[in-house]
């Protein structure tokens, strides 16, 4: 594949996913991820609240201190509370949706009928290759963090403070391309996840550039809201609950954006990188 | 077939107790929470909600039926969370402290909110409500004092209001232990008092309360430690400097200075020289000045510093130095900053005085014309007129003078700033006065108070609007209603007994 081919291959997988994605039986697997991302929010959004105080108060205490427990000062800092449960979720549930999802996605593209239960049962099987898979992207993203937040305390000259943010998120960008169709390749190739998690380096070849631009795609998807998180001021001083609900439309957001990643994946996956006859 | 429906089922009931023992947990564990943070959550809440109302009411002149409604909204967290639980005595931390400066708030907004309306005798009352509810807590009883003293000033009360400013001053500076560090409100209470006894011809009274603020806050200096110590030594040597006590001024700077950090070193040793020239002791100024100057860094410091010493030069009789330290400002920096205008105005002003109008009138004109809209720049624009007046040569000065008030009229017609306007305002209306143009500088004066009521300047302005007018042709009804209103509802107490005499001798007359 010459690069144009490779370019083409990245805008079309998002686009073929887009346009096979209304199928509630795709989106089953990731209902729990939701589930779990919507009481997570509503438990940082209520921490004071005597139902969940005795588990959350004591939690946003240590991560934010106790200021962060009072209103409306607990909705300035839930974006940043949030960044981390979210990273906790992606590494702990994410994984195993996204391994049903791809299995589901290939079938869907392949014509046949879907079979969700063994799907379920087929990632059961593959769960330690699963989080292997995606542990790359979850350091990169802990890492990346911390690296934001370290940027405050670090001496730098004004140019390097201005490009470090910037540095930073496209590293994690491209990383998180990199292993854009790990998850798509443990559950569907044919030589076994873990071959297949060692075989994924050869792949970048061909790979990588089509992930880029499907990445970049859905990237978008999720943007607005993210932006608006990413300010979080601006909606405090209208109205401070605006932030939950922004928070749980960009959780819902990026599980579409997940899902839709998932099946990308799979797509490039299926199109230009499953091993021939010979390699097996 | 049976046997997979018995397993079905035997699945589904334990999926069902599993949730139910789930539920269980749930509800048993909800009652473990903080109930503290919830309610801390609930008031903090609800204050927030009654602050977003108060921001969108304008601050005078609020209709009434919204006013209500806010404060409605306010009385409910206070009722919700009332005094007499959370704020008698309140917690000395935690949570529940929070939640008594919040109802405090809360009650503080009820409070203030009729002023918005214009009924400053219910707000009075209420705020002397609230420092009843709160006296326990200085973060709620200070603002309640002090917003109370100025509804009283407005309705004239000006002896109540004294009253709680001298309350405020008698309190122990360190006693806001929710803020940290010394409350800044109880040494400009006690200036702002003493400074009101002064006024009144006191000087008994202005000075007690000087010594006892000053009493207090060398106590409180003993205690406290750190940045607190040295913000109660800046507090209790602005005392000193205002009550003329050089000497004991410069002493409480000296012993800040030891444990300054060295990088407000030069900024301290400026403001010490600065409160000596405030306490009347030029030499000591110029010695501190030149100290500032040496060891500053910044423009600000070493700008300042100058300056100082140049004002001190000027007390000490010494001209010529002073305007080498004024030339010393312009010169050392291509652009002087927020201290180039004040160094040509003084410098002119110098120059002036010692028979140099040539040169004066040459830094008055450079000013208007660099820097029209600075407060400073109207001064000059006003002795250009006024100084071939002293001079004797009356039609210079009048053509001078047309040309001023031409460029000030231009000025209040086009400019957004209302401050500016204001200004340009009042020196047209004394240029009016200068170039014998009385009917229109009485009007232009009244209108200027018309325009900006509540503010002392304008009052005063009005006041001499009125007296002109008594002297003017069919001037004399519009000159007692002005007097009648001034009488009736000036703030500054100075101008409101004016008002009354002079309405009480146009009467006679």
């Amino acid at each position: 594949m010459n690069v144009f081919e490779q370019l083409a291959l990245g805008a079309q997988c998002p686009w073929r996913t887009l346009r096979e994605s209304f199928r509630g039986e795709l989106w089953r697997p990731w209902a729990r991820y939701l589930l779990g991302c919507v009481i997570v929010l509503l438990a940082i959004g209520f921490a004071p609240h005597p139902f969940v105080s005795w588990a959350m108060a004591p939690l946003v205490r240590w991560a934010a201190g106790d200021d962060a427990l009072r209103y409306p000062e607990l909705y300035s800092r839930l974006p940043g509370l949030w960044k981390w449960a979210q990273l906790v979720l992606d590494a702990a549930v994410a994984p195993f949706a996204a391994g049903v999802a791809a299995l589901l996605w290939s079938e869907r593209f392949r014509g046949a009928p879907l079979h969700a239960r063994e799907a379920r049962q087929l990632m059961q099987r593959h769960w330690l290759a699963l989080l292997l898979a995606s542990l790359p992207v979850t350091l990169v993203a802990v890492f990346g963090h911390l690296g934001l937040e370290g940027l405050a305390r670090v001496r730098l000259s004004g140019l390097s403070r201005a490009l470090a943010p910037q540095l930073l998120v496209g590293a994690v960008f491209v990383v998180k391309a990199a292993y854009f169709y790990a998850v798509p390749m443990v559950m569907l190739d044919p030589r076994g996840s873990r071959r297949a998690l060692l075989a994924l380096p050869r792949t970048w070849a061909h790979g990588l550039l089509p992930a880029l631009v499907a990445s970049g795609a859905l990237a978008l998807l999720a943007l607005p809201l993210q932006l608006l998180l990413a300010k979080p001021a601006t909606l405090v001083a209208v109205l401070p609950e605006g932030v939950l609900l922004v928070a749980v439309a960009n959780a819902a957001v990026r599980v579409v954006q997940l899902g839709l990643a998932a099946g990308a994946g799979t797509l490039l996956y299926l199109s230009a990188l499953v091993p021939g006859e010979d390699e097996r | 077939m049976k046997a997979r429906l018995r397993m079905i089922r035997s699945l589904r009931l334990r999926s069902f107790c599993g949730t139910a023992l789930l539920c269980v947990l749930a509800l048993g564990v909800s009652g473990c929470g903080d109930r503290l943070l919830w309610e801390r959550w609930e008031v903090e809440r609800g204050l927030w909600h009654v602050r977003t109302e108060a921001a969108k009411l304008p601050a005078t002149k609020a209709e009434p039926a919204r006013v209500e409604a806010v404060a409605h909204l306010a009385e409910g967290v206070v009722r919700d969370f009332p005094a007499s639980r959370w704020a008698n005595p309140p917690a000395s931390g935690g949570p529940a402290r929070h939640v008594a400066l919040a109802s405090g708030g809360a009650a503080l907004l009820w409070a203030e909110l009729p002023s918005r309306a214009g009924d400053d005798s219910t707000a009075a009352a209420r705020f002397a409500n609230v420092l009843q509810d709160y006296a326990a807590l200085p973060a709620v009883t200070i603002p309640a004092r002090l917003t109370r003293a100025a509804a009283l000033q407005r309705l004239g009360r000006f002896d109540e209001a004294l009253a709680e400013r001298v309350a405020v001053a008698s309190l122990d500076p360190m006693t806001e232990d929710d803020h940290r560090g010394p409350a800044p409100e109880v040494v400009e209470s006690a200036l702002l008092a003493a400074h009101e006894y002064e006024r009144r011809g006191e000087l008994d009274r202005a000075e007690a309360l000087y010594d006892a603020t000053a009493a207090r806050y060398v106590e409180s200096a003993a205690r406290a430690r750190g940045r607190d110590s040295l913000a109660l030594c800046d507090a209790l040597a602005l005392l000193h400097v205002r009550s003329g006590h050089a000497a004991e001024a410069l002493a409480v700077g000296r012993a800040s200075l030891a444990n300054a950090p060295q990088g407000e070193r030069a900024a301290r040793v400026l403001i010490m020289a600065q409160g000596a020239l405030d306490a009347g002791a030029p030499d000591s100024a110029v010695v501190y000045a030149r100290w500032a100057a040496q060891i500053g860094s910044s423009r600000r410091v070493i700008g300042n510093a100058l300056f100082t010493a140049a004002q001190a030069w000027e007390r000490l009789g010494e001209a010529d130095s002073a305007i080498a330290a004024y030339d010393d400002v312009l010169r050392r920096w291509v652009d002087a900053g927020a201290l180039g205008a004040p160094a040509h105005f003084e410098r002119a002003r110098l120059l002036e005085r010692h028979g140099d109008w040539i040169n004066a009138r040459a830094e008055y004109l450079a000013l208007c014309a660099s820097q029209p809209t600075h407060p400073l720049a109207f001064r000059a624009a006003q002795r250009l007129v006024q100084h071939p007046f002293e001079a004797g040569e009356a039609e210079l000065a009048r053509v001078q003078g047309q040309q001023e008030i031409e460029k000030l009229s231009y000025l209040v017609r086009t400019n957004f700033d209302p401050q500016v306007r204001r200004q340009a305002g009042l020196v047209r209306a004394e240029l009016l006065l200068l170039t014998g143009q009385v009917a229109g500088a009485e009007s232009s004066f009244v209108a200027l108070w018309r325009q900006f009521p509540g503010d002392s300047a304008t009052e005063d302005a009005a006041l001499r609007g009125a007296r002109l007018g008594a002297h003017l042709p069919g001037g004399a009804a519009r000159s007692r209603e002005v007097l009648e209103q001034l009488a009736r509802r000036a703030i500054d107490p100075v101008v409101r007994r004016a008002a009354a005499q002079e309405l009480g001798a146009v009467t006679e007359r």
